[in-house]
């Protein structure tokens, strides 16, 4: 009576989707370790230290965060259906939030108030497409127009005239007041990894200063932005609440037809979108001394949105879109020599990129990255000063590349951007 | 029966009114909550405001100044007739500009030589930058509102990176700007009062170009292509319309459209291109393309209204209002805003009609039939 052992399809599945898990988080563990061992083979060639120097990482740090946090707020609309272009301007309703309610309650206040600002924002967006119906890109482009009107109104009426506030920027104010800071041992200016850094031994040496830029110090704020990434990925692919918003992303009628209610989960998902693009510009006014200042988000919401497209519309990809964004806004503030590090950097990641296509049997889109490989190689070798102006575009520049490059194979939410009204068929 | 199509008609009429006349209000009442929390009766803001703006000097200021945001509104509005959204229109009409001027100042010849270089040149750029968006569109399927949204961060990197260049640009008074043009290459202006009150003649190409657009677009073959594309892609596709092609001109017109709007303030006001050139026209215009309804006619009312906008709030800062003048872009931002809004609802209530009037005639010819066969 032994019956032979067969495996359901249920368990194959199960199965299969493991190995393909499995495979998937190794692929992304390979791709963290090559995109490492190019910085450090860039850095040991060029000898532009400062490309893995622990103040170059740490720096980069705080300039992916708000980026990141507005790709993240995208990443919550744009999976419940709807198009936010308005990051923009929910960022600056933020700094302005942070700058006002930190000057008059401290950090904390300064962070719930920017967070208020842009939810606010987004719920106006909100109301305007779901409600309404209204194109989502042109209310996201009036939201921008708005909140740039709004934000340089209420500075001139508010912050002018206090302490040393004017019409373009507020009266900063103490940030570490009740946000202490996380420090982990060893990684001070004497400890072992910075002596280690120092040596500028290949692979060593970067590891060391990377680790230490990584775990350098964390005031609360910024742990915060940085909680808001699991979260974000816990709460949309992980819980009930999760499978109705994306599900309200992809088919709206489907949703709709099993009792998700549509609307109120875009009403949701758009207020805390805004929510999160006014933290993002939280954290650029707490990075500024807890000033705010006109044009302080300077296109970072945009930039959020380019790294939620980089990132195939998932959380770990909008990380490394903010990560490798930042890292550039870094490169150009803070480290101009290293530049001629980055080419090398570019060419190894385009040649990468070339191989990958080639094997793919994408002759000519490979040869056009082996191309620019080749180009930027050129121009280490000339060690061409590139204008650090020109490096502002590189974000947008490669966002285009790899939209042009992947854009069959980019899978975004099936219904955003599309208008939908209860009971409509799609 | 013939009652229905008329109050039909009457009503569409009351609608198109009512919509834009709904935002002025809406986009007041807010602006009065503005001024309120900012200690200012608002209707003595008014009152002063409008005052400043009813006379020649405003008059002339609103026109000169809404000629930009008229170009701008034209090139977002040709996208809009085929559903291609521009936002790139920001970056074309800024790296246009700068480009022409930088070409236009340095060449040998003419005056009047050197402004239709200018104005080629912009052109060109514009609709070259532009059609980035439209190719990748075309063959790669990429968005194009992303697309001209990552151009424009490219185009502000390059923008800043040429005005370092030695070659074509130098520090001139606090800010980087390109060579001025010599005084023989300016637009003629036409001095209504000496010294204070000029009239840019660059008003004349610009209506034409409203003329022209609204031919092109509701009289031409291509305007009948385009709204054909832009309506029904599968319908247009099989009469014989090609529409990658239409993609890919339509970007480039848009881009070249775009690439006219700084021409106003380089051939006519500034004579150079310079770091603090005129921002956020490129955002203005599509503000004034949705409040105008897309039409070239509503386009001009409304960038005019626009600039009046920006002239009056220009008075709220004296005594006795201390007010911040940065009402303006409020007005604006939220007239876009409630537009667009009322606009859906009234097309959504029309819609509404239509499909009830349809209902009701098929029953009502249905009972005709049913007594028919009855009698019979």
């Amino acid at each position: 009576m032994s019956a032979p052992v067969t495996t359901s399809p249920e368990f194959q599945s199960v199965d299969a989707e493991h190995a393909a898990k499995m495979s998937r988080n190794q692929r992304l563990l390979f791709i963290v370790l090559l995109a490492f061992l190019a910085t450090a083979i860039s850095r040991a060639l060029s000898g532009e230290h400062d490309l893995t120097s622990s103040f170059t990482v740490s720096q980069a740090v705080i300039s992916t965060l708000p980026i990141l946090m507005a790709g993240l707020g995208g990443l919550l609309s744009e999976r419940s259906g709807v198009v936010n272009i308005g990051l923009e301007g929910m960022m600056i309703l933020g700094t302005w939030g942070a700058g006002f309610f930190g000057y008059h309650y401290g950090p904390w206040g300064a962070l719930f108030g920017a967070a208020f600002c842009g939810a606010v924002a987004g719920l106006l967006h909100a109301v305007v497409v779901v409600k309404f119906g209204v194109d989502h890109v042109v209310s996201g482009v009036a939201i921008n127009l708005l909140a740039f009107g709004w934000a340089r109104f209420l500075a001139a009426a508010l912050f002018k005239g206090r302490g040393s506030g004017s019409e373009t920027n507020s009266p900063g104010f103490d940030v570490s007041k009740g946000m202490p800071t996380l420090r982990f041992p060893g990684m001070g200016a004497g400890g072992p990894f910075a002596t280690l850094e120092n040596k500028h031994w290949p692979i060593i040496s970067d590891f060391a200063g990377i680790t230490r830029g990584l775990l350098g110090s964390w005031p609360l704020y910024r742990l915060i932005a940085l909680a808001m990434l699991p979260l974000v990925g816990w709460l949309v692919w992980r819980t009930k609440f999760g499978l109705r918003l994306r599900s309200s992303g992809e088919k709206p009628s489907a949703a709709d037809s099993l009792g998700v209610r549509v609307g109120l989960i875009r009403y949701i998902a758009v207020s805390s979108s805004g929510a999160l693009a006014g933290l993002g510009g939280a954290l650029l006014v707490l990075n500024n001394s807890g000033s705010y200042v006109e044009g302080q988000t300077n296109s970072k919401g945009y930039l959020g949105l380019a790294s939620l497209i980089f990132g195939n519309w998932r959380p770990a990809g909008v990380l490394g879109g903010a990560s490798l964004f930042g890292f550039l806004d870094t490169i150009q503030l803070t480290a101009e020599p290293a530049v001629i590090g980055l080419y090398l950097l570019i060419a190894l990641g385009a040649a990468y990129g070339a191989w990958r296509l080639y094997r793919n049997g994408k002759r000519s889109m490979a040869g056009l990255l082996l191309g620019l490989a080749v180009g930027l190689t050129l121009l280490f070798v000339a060690r061409w000063k590139l204008n650090t102006d020109l490096i502002k575009g590189l974000p947008y520049f490669g966002t285009l590349v790899v939209l042009a490059v992947f854009s069959r194979r980019m899978r975004p939410p099936a219904s955003a951007g599309q208008p939908w009204r209860k009971g409509q068929i799609t | 029966m013939s009652a229905a199509p008329a109050a039909r008609s009457r009503s569409k009429l009351m609608y198109s009114f009512a919509a834009p006349l709904t935002a002025l209000a809406v986009a007041l009442s807010v602006t009065s909550v503005a001024l309120l929390a900012g200690g200012n009766n608002p209707l003595v803001a008014y009152g002063k405001m409008l005052k400043y703006g009813w006379s020649l000097d405003s008059l002339v200021v609103a026109i000169n100044q809404s000629l930009p945001l008229i170009v701008s509104a034209l090139a977002v509005t040709i996208g809009f007739k085929m559903n291609l959204f521009n936002i790139g229109v920001e970056g074309q009409y800024r790296l246009a500009a700068l480009v022409a001027a930088a070409i236009g100042a340095n060449i040998a010849g003419p005056g009047w030589f050197k402004i239709i270089i200018t104005v080629l040149v912009a052109v060109l750029v514009g609709a070259a930058f532009a059609s980035i968006a439209g190719v990748l569109k075309a063959t790669r399927n990429v968005n194009e509102v992303v697309g001209t949204i990552m151009l424009n961060g490219i185009a502000f990197s390059i923008i800043a990176t040429l005005l370092h260049w030695k070659l074509i640009a130098g520090i001139h008074g606090s800010f980087l700007s390109t060579n001025k043009y010599p005084e023989d290459a300016w637009f003629p202006t036409w001095n209504i009062r000496s010294g204070t009150t000029e009239l840019y003649m660059w008003v004349v190409p610009v209506i034409a170009l409203a003329v022209g657009f609204h031919y092109l677009v509701t009289r031409s073959r291509f305007g009948y292509d385009l709204r054909a594309t832009g309506m029904n892609a599968n319908a247009a596709r099989t009469s014989g319309v090609n529409p990658k092609r239409m993609i890919m001109i339509t970007m480039a017109i848009s881009g070249g459209l775009a690439g006219l709007v700084g021409m106003s303030m380089l051939l006519n006001q500034y004579h150079t291109y310079t770091q603090d050139f005129p921002q956020q026209l490129g955002f203005g215009g599509i503000a004034v393309a949705l409040v105008g309804r897309q039409k070239a006619g509503g386009i001009v009312v409304t960038a005019f209204l626009f600039a009046m906008i920006a002239r009056m709030s220009q008075v709220l800062p004296d005594p006795p209002l201390f007010a911040p003048r940065e009402i303006g872009p409020i007005i604006q931002g939220t007239m876009m805003l409630s537009a667009v809004v009322a606009y859906q609802v009234v097309q959504r209530r029309a819609e509404a009609a239509a499909i009830r009037e349809a209902a009701e005639a098929t029953h009502a010819a249905q009972m005709a039939k049913q007594m028919a066969e009855v009698s019979a």
